[in-house]
């Protein structure tokens, strides 16, 4: 048994909006490049369109990978970094790859219906939402962990 | 010509003789009058040498520095150095100089400054960090205690408390 704060809502909204800004930075950094190679090549209006559908799994595949990778290995993402922040279980130990997928699906459940999932960080003693409940997590103050 | 060099000869022989026999005590007092001069400037110039050393050492100097600095004549004379056409002069002359820029150019490259700019940074950013960290926790509590005062339901109990081990739902 040992002394942790838990963390609200907006702070972890803020973590969130800085890992947004680093993943569509990033993304938009690559597709760019990308888009200046492509240019060079005369591509037909099937191949653009396949293109596009890769692009949009990759980025698909590049925002769960740095959600899964940054929980299931320091714990926190960048953005939680920032605000010291950091996801653990809720005995205090660091989530598994599999618990870090099932916390991202988690999240996007929640956000569904009209974000109605995250409520409950409003409500509970532990401040858990939907995604922390599916996957047996809490998010505390990093300097407590 | 033969006439000439005769008659000429035997008077300017004596003329030269003449001329040595006179010149030769002057400049010998002249050697001597101008080793005297030399060895007395020497002289002169060690025991102002050893008085500057001596006035160095002493505290009056600072004294007298501290006194004309502190006075309010040094600050108009400053002010006015700096209100008028030669130190605009001069900062133009050193702007205009190549060697300013090289001289600006060492120090931007140097690792120090450079090591300096990085930790003032570095510094700003944990700063802005740290204020957003304070004012979203407080964010919390707030939006928190206006949900619950909202729904009519109890405070969250406050402060660290202890973790769960039984992962139980929310």
């Amino acid at each position: 048994m040992r002394p942790v704060a838990y963390v609200g809502l907006v702070t972890r909204t803020v973590a969130f909006v800085v890992d947004a800004a680093i993943l569509n930075a990033v993304a938009a950094v690559v597709a760019a490049a990308a888009a200046l190679v492509l240019s060079l090549f005369p591509l037909g209006h099937d191949v653009r369109t396949v293109i596009v559908a890769v692009s949009g799994a990759l980025f698909f595949a590049w925002v769960i990978g740095y959600f899964a990778i940054f929980w299931a290995t320091t714990g926190q993402t960048p953005g939680e970094r920032v605000m010291q922040i950091r996801v653990t279980r809720c005995g205090g130990a660091g989530l598994r790859p599999r618990r870090a997928l099932v916390r991202i699906a988690g999240l996007v459940l929640a956000a569904l219906p009209l974000f109605a999932g995250f409520v409950p960080i409003l409500l509970n003693d532990r401040r858990r939402g939907f995604a922390d409940w599916l996957a047996d997590t809490v998010v505390v103050r990093a300097v407590d962990a | 010509m033969v006439a000439r060099t005769a008659v000429s000869s035997p008077e300017h022989i004596l003329r030269s003789f003449g001329r040595l026999a006179l010149s030769a005590p002057s400049e010998a007092a002249g050697r001597a009058a101008a080793g005297m001069t030399s060895r007395g400037a020497s002289i002169a110039s060690r025991s102002a040498l050893a008085a500057t050393d001596a006035l160095l050492r002493s505290e009056f100097l600072d004294e007298l520095a501290d006194r004309v600095l502190d006075s309010p004549a040094a600050e108009r004379l400053v002010a006015r150095v700096i209100q008028g056409p030669l130190f605009d002069e001069a900062v133009a002359r050193l702007l205009e100089s190549e060697d300013l820029w090289v001289l600006i150019d060492t120090i931007a490259r140097s690792p120090i400054v450079a090591d300096a700019i990085g930790r003032q940074g570095v510094g700003f950013a944990d700063q802005f960090a740290d204020a957003v960290r304070d004012r979203t926790l407080n964010a919390d509590d707030r939006l928190e205690l206006a949900v619950r005062g909202l729904l009519r339901r109890r405070r969250r109990r406050r402060g660290p408390e202890p973790v769960a081990a039984d992962g139980a739902g929310p």
